[in-house]
């Protein structure tokens, strides 16, 4: 058993070993420190919005907007949290455009004129894409709603309950007399039972 | 309790329904089965084209034999079909021997490329020796900028674009033969 207790790590690592060389394919890739930008940039998105960018400013912006991207070959990940080679080369354009001073809204443009919409996490808030707002707040406006009218029924039904049998009767009275045959045939079945 | 018990007992009245909790109900409900009868009407493996139709993306690349730089611009003038593959996909070994017979029967009027992405410079060369070369210039996507470009989510991908460079249409998959030659033809035709 402990032979075994031994044997499971190297197990885990020899396991490990080909699916982390299926995610480095060994592409022919610039330098981490080139950041040059293709040559449609420019003619999809227009010149730069601001002056470039670098040192931790440009680290932090490439996080943050990475975070609101969709990885194209994960299941609901962003390039941020991705380690799939697609969102490294993703995420190297990402901070490419931002160090040369693009700004946010241009580099999703870039990238949502190639790979449409499906790119942003959060979709846009208009047209059919507003229901995904709309329907939650319905939703729970409708619960609320459901709640408050049971609980007030209930408060009511307690309140009645605690009447007293003179006042009860009243109420009975005031109610639907045509229940009441069976309810004394209920009441006679529980007395004999009982 | 005796049978006689019960006959005098009034009739039950009829269950009523209330129509205002069917209302809500139907309110609910309705609109939730019209989204999910419009999910199951689309082909969920569909992808996004945003580009057939618009100008396709330029791009400078090396090309593969020698190293110098190939621009789209180059490519302009005739019909570009543009494949983007790599060596480690299964699909796009079985898709090759179309684009080699395309590129063979229609290499006269329509530029082939292929574009290499994700992977490195000997294994492509291996790889093209061991199935028969490539027939056309094979560029190398160096950081997937091409890809991204194109918006590629996977390889392959096959891109048509007229000669005017506007992209005609795009294939995600192996390209099977009967569709490959259709949409070459098309291109011819659209550039005569």
């Amino acid at each position: 058993m402990r032979k075994l207790l031994f044997l499971l790590p190297a197990l885990l690592l020899a396991l490990s070993g080909p699916a982390l060389g299926q995610e480095d394919r060994g592409e022919q890739a610039e330098p981490h420190e080139v950041l040059a930008l293709g040559p449609d940039v420019e003619s999809t998105v227009g010149p730069p919005a601001g002056p470039p960018i670098d040192g931790q400013v440009l680290e932090d912006r490439t996080n943050a907007l990475s975070h609101v991207m969709r990885c194209p070959v994960c299941q609901g990940l962003s390039i941020a949290d991705s380690p799939s080679e697609s969102s490294r080369n993703m995420k190297r354009q990402v901070k490419a455009m931002l160090a040369a001073g693009y700004d946010e809204d241009q580099v999703l443009l870039y990238f949502e004129t190639a790979y449409g919409e499906f790119v942003r996490m959060v979709p846009k808030a208009r047209g059919f894409n507003l229901l995904v707002w709309i329907i939650p707040g319905l939703a729970l406006l409708g619960g609320v709603g459901v709640f408050l009218r049971t609980t007030r029924r209930k408060v009511v039904a307690n309140e009645a309950a605690q009447l007293p049998p003179s006042a009860r009767q009243a109420a009975r009275d005031a109610g639907d007399e045509s229940l009441e045959p069976w309810l004394d045939q209920v009441r006679q079945e529980l007395a004999r039972d009982a | 309790m005796s049978d006689s018990s019960l006959d005098d007992l009034p009739e039950v009245p009829p269950p009523t329904l209330n129509l205002k909790a069917a209302a809500i109900g139907l309110a609910v409900v309705l609109p939730l089965i019209a989204l999910l009868a419009m999910g199951f009407g689309s082909d969920p493996h569909a992808m996004d084209k945003p580009l057939v139709g618009k100008q396709a993306p330029a791009f400078a690349l090396p090309a593969l034999s020698d190293g110098r730089e190939v621009t789209f611009e180059d490519l302009k003038g005739k019909p570009v079909v543009v494949n983007f593959w790599a060596t480690w996909c299964v699909p796009c070994a079985q898709e090759h021997p179309n684009l080699l017979e395309a590129a063979r029967r229609y290499g006269e009027d329509v530029t082939f490329v292929g574009i290499v992405y994700q992977d490195k410079n000997e294994a492509v060369e291996a790889w093209l020796t061991r199935h028969g070369g490539s027939g056309y210039e094979t560029l190398i996507d160096v950081n997937a900028k091409a890809a991204i470009a194109y918006g590629v989510y996977g390889v392959p991908e096959t891109y048509f674009i007229g000669p005017d460079g506007v992209i005609v249409d795009k294939h995600v998959g192996p390209i099977p033969w009967p569709v490959l030659e259709q949409q070459v033809q098309g291109l011819v035709k659209g550039a005569s």
